[in-house]
């Protein structure tokens, strides 16, 4: 894997060009895809800059067939008209990632990058080469990398069709339980083991255990070590299922590279998402399928669960694209999300909303890190239930309607309005950077006579990091007439004078204090807020374009400033390497803002602005240099 | 390499931490063993630890790993000859952990643990004895299973040299005077019938403080 990464690292460095032929090849049932223009890339940074780096010298020396000496990537023979593109993805049967890069001189390619010999003469000689789960592959000079994995699921079925069959004794799963309540699986179960020639399967893999078995140290050893122990059905069936995985692995391979050979897969010809995604040029466009995520049954409660059946189905119509662009002073970066009219209608109504600017006083200028949200819920929910209550209702699947008819009750019972005041999504977050606090620990005194020791709780000082959260609600009194409670009640809440000390917060033993003043409610882990700061931090807070810009932000609104955060955060890591790598971070720091984009008829967008501080020609070099860094800290990247 | 506990890992990786183990040997052999582990003093590094997936490429244990590793520890144990009624607190708010293992005889607590040590090494651990009681005389052999050795060598030296906030404490009870202890380190207790050695993990992985001692009873 490291090396599969390592690899798809210098490949997208290694190319420039602008062509659509990879992305001809993306399989239809991707869910994440990330392509690189490096024509675009090598105007920001010439491929031959990249042997200045030690990172590119080290992969070349220890994982390409190189002969240990470092090369030029245009040495390579990929295609200098390509584009790179890794993809990931996975469907009822199987998943997969893999890489696709255009080559010129296929021959060169194979022979300086693939160091295992057998793959090497395979490819040479016959164009593919497939094993187990792994797929290599040269097609029309285009190179095609991929690990094809059959589902768990998939392996679990069939093999409970091979021991009902034989009236083997098969062990409880709760997976199978749960297996057993999804209507659909139950439909189609047929028809899988029907397309998947099961009796194919039964005899291959009958087979492979069988060889196998004559191997004492393998299956045969494995099967009689735990039938002493447990129960031989239950080691039989996992032997069986595991080498299920295995036959169908290398099947569902052999079919890949069939439609890679005989068909083109084309989510490009399928998908008018991921169409309209790369219509835009980027120096690297990243697309996301979230359908495909969350609906292939890794969940069973989230098919199983009426309401969020509408979900699965708002879901196929969805994706996400991100835009990501070097510029002279950094990085640029845009994410679209695609949700169609509907939810785009609740997205407006969300943003109909008016900052409380009271908030913003409590946000220190000095704050290394920040976040607004400002989110008109009341309308947003209104506009959600006036698109979607009845599409529920005129569902023509019972359960959805019955879905339409709780939620109408649950309407009808609740007082929108005065819930939505209750959490307005006026709010902020603020990290104030790593501070000494006092917090609580349990040491030990002992007898002198008999070394019986007892708890005692002293306090100390460490390092925490400084977190404030504020936020405005029109029914803060709600909130004082509970911390009264639990303060006199003693519940871990202490009042002291116009703020609540509670001794349990989110961080193990470092209080947490809450203050209510007028609107606002102020949680955080540092004293000197509540204390020192009742009526926010005034000249210190943040001001000028930067509050005017936050305070009049939609949605979200992010600033972060890491010019001090290196410092302030190495304290914190308890492993020496990491704790180096951030320190030395400290040169390379750079400061990062998150805003709402536009906001059209079926999508929105976050636009992202990195700006590095320091000396860089751009974002490209910048890059490059915090990657050389960050590998030199990587144990796994120098194989420890 | 699983010590006794996944928490082992965050001993090491926290440095500042507390370890009391407490042992009650009576003349019949029988006895109490205490295990204490204090995290309280690391507890927000601890916590940005388990807040993480791995550390090094080796796995962080969750705060259920831990749990359900203690759990299966108690049970393991009480599944052992001579042993009943094995338990263990688990405080996640001040990360502190206290097994408690009343024990028929030294020799037969010895053999449990070593058995838990060698199920939970993938390899076999270079531990063969523990501790002993015979002839009014109790001998500890190793620490190992509590500071492994290989902390030495999978630490950075930086890492190594926050060990040294860490405090070991290893208290023997007996229901009969104490004569004599082999090491001047080991203090002996006013009512003459307890003993203490303080130490810390360094001291013991450098060896400045041996881990084989001796206690002989009346």
């Amino acid at each position: 894997m490291t090396k599969f990464i390592f690899l798809t690292t210098i490949l997208l460095w290694a190319t420039v060009g602008f062509s659509q032929r990879e992305l001809e090849y993306v399989p239809d049932s991707s869910e994440l895809v990330v392509s690189i223009d490096l024509k675009r890339v090598s105007e920001h940074f010439p491929m031959n800059e990249t042997a200045n780096y030690q990172f590119i010298a080290s992969i070349f020396e220890n994982y390409l067939n190189t002969g240990g000496t470092s090369v030029n990537v245009s040495e390579l023979g990929i295609h200098l008209d390509g584009k790179p593109t890794y993809f990931a993805g996975s469907n009822a049967e199987y998943s997969f990632q893999g890489m696709i890069v255009q080559l010129s001189k296929p021959n060169t390619f194979i022979t300086k990058t693939i160091s295992d010999n057998i793959i090497r003469k395979e490819l040479l000689e016959n164009s593919v080469y497939i094993e187990n789960d792994a797929l290599y592959l040269i097609h029309q000079n285009t190179y095609i990398a991929a690990t094809i994995q059959a589902t768990e699921e998939l392996a679990y079925r069939i093999t409970d069709s091979i021991f009902d069959a034989n009236e083997w004794k098969k062990p409880f799963r709760w997976e199978a339980f749960w297996g057993n309540m999804d209507w659909e699986s139950i439909a189609v179960e047929e028809e899988i083991i029907e397309d998947w020639e099961v009796e194919e399967i039964i005899e291959e893999v009958e087979a492979e255990l069988a060889e196998e078995a004559n191997d004492s140290t393998s299956v045969k050893s494995f099967l009689e070590l735990f039938g002493e122990l447990n129960d031989t059905d239950d080691a039989r069936y996992y032997a069986y299922k595991d080498s299920i995985v295995g036959v169908l692995s290398e099947q569902f391979a052999r079919k890949f590279a069939r439609h890679i050979q005989q068909e083109n897969p084309g989510l490009l010809r399928n998908s008018e998402g991921f169409k309209t995604s790369f219509k835009r040029a980027a120096d690297v466009t990243i697309y996301i399928n979230p359908k495909g995520m969350y609906s292939q049954g890794e969940f069973p409660y989230v098919r199983q669960n009426p309401f969020l059946m509408g979900y699965d189905r708002f879901m196929g119509r969805t994706w996400q694209t991100g835009y990501l662009n070097f510029t002279t002073s950094g990085i640029d970066m845009e994410w679209v999300n695609h949700l169609g009219k509907d939810m785009m209608n609740v997205m407006k109504s969300m943003q109909k909303s008016k900052f409380d600017k009271k908030l913003l006083n409590y946000i220190p200028n000095y704050s290394a890190a920040f976040m607004t949200m400002n989110v008109n819920t009341l309308e947003a929910y209104r506009t959600f239930k006036s698109t979607y209550m009845p599409q529920f209702e005129n569902s023509d699947d019972a359960r959805e309607m019955l879905v339409g008819a709780v939620w109408a009750l649950v309407d009808e019972i609740i007082d929108d309005q005065a819930l939505f005041d209750l959490y307005m999504s006026k709010a902020f977050i603020s990290f104030n950077g790593v501070r000494d606090m006092e917090v609580e620990r349990i040491t030990y005194d002992y007898d002198e006579e008999s070394f019986e020791y007892t708890e005692i709780i002293e306090k100390t000082t460490d390092k925490v990091p400084a977190i404030t959260f504020g936020m405005s609600t029109g029914r803060s009194h709600l909130a004082t007439k509970f911390l009264n409670a639990f303060a006199k009640s003693q519940e871990g809440i202490v009042q002291e004078g116009h703020y609540y000390k509670m001794n349990r917060g989110p961080v193990p033993g470092v209080p947490f204090f809450i203050m209510v003043q007028g609107d606002i409610i102020i949680m955080t882990n540092e004293v000197e807020v509540v204390r020192n700061h009742k009526g926010g931090y005034g000249k210190l807070a943040i001001s000028g374009k930067l509050a005017k810009t936050a305070g009049n932000a939609k949605m979200i609104y992010m600033k972060a400033d890491m010019r001090n955060i290196p410092s302030a955060i190495s304290d914190l890591i308890v492993n020496a390497s990491d704790r180096h790598f951030v320190q030395a971070m400290t040169d390379r720091t750079g400061e990062l803002e998150v805003k709402m984009g536009q906001l059209n008829k079926e999508s929105y967008s976050f636009k992202g602005t990195y700006s590095f501080h320091g000396n860089y020609k751009n974002g490209a070099y910048y890059l490059m240099d915090v990657l050389n860094l960050m590998m030199s800290y990587d144990d796994v990247y120098h194989g420890e | 390499m699983k010590y006794i506990f996944l928490l082992s890992i965050l001993m090491c990786l926290s440095g500042c931490f507390e370890l009391i183990e407490d042992i009650q040997v009576r003349s019949d052999g029988s006895g109490i063993y205490k295990l204490t582990m204090n995290l309280s003093a690391s507890k927000v590094k601890v916590m940005s630890v388990l807040s993480l997936d791995t550390i090094k490429g080796k796995a962080v244990p969750k705060q259920e790993d831990i749990e359900r590793e203690i759990q299966d520890m108690i049970v393991f144990f009480n599944a052992q000859n001579g042993i009943t009624n094995a338990s263990a607190k688990i405080d996640l708010d001040d990360l502190i952990i206290r097994i408690h293992i009343p024990f028929q005889s030294l020799k037969e607590l010895e053999k449990s643990m070593l058995a838990f040590i060698d199920e939970r090494n993938d390899e076999s651990p270079d531990i063969h004895s523990i501790f002993q009681f015979q002839n009014n005389e109790f001998r500890r052999y190793s620490l190992s299973y509590l500071i492994p050795s290989d902390w030495k060598t999978d630490l950075d030296k930086e890492d190594l040299e926050k060990l040294k906030e860490s405090n070991i404490v290893l208290i023997t009870r007996f229901d009969k005077p104490i004569t004599h202890v082999s090491l001047p380190q080991i203090n002996i207790s006013k009512s003459g019938l307890a003993t203490m050695y303080k130490t810390s993990a360094t001291q013991l992985l450098d060896e400045v403080h041996p881990t084989e001692y001796s206690i002989r009873i009346d």
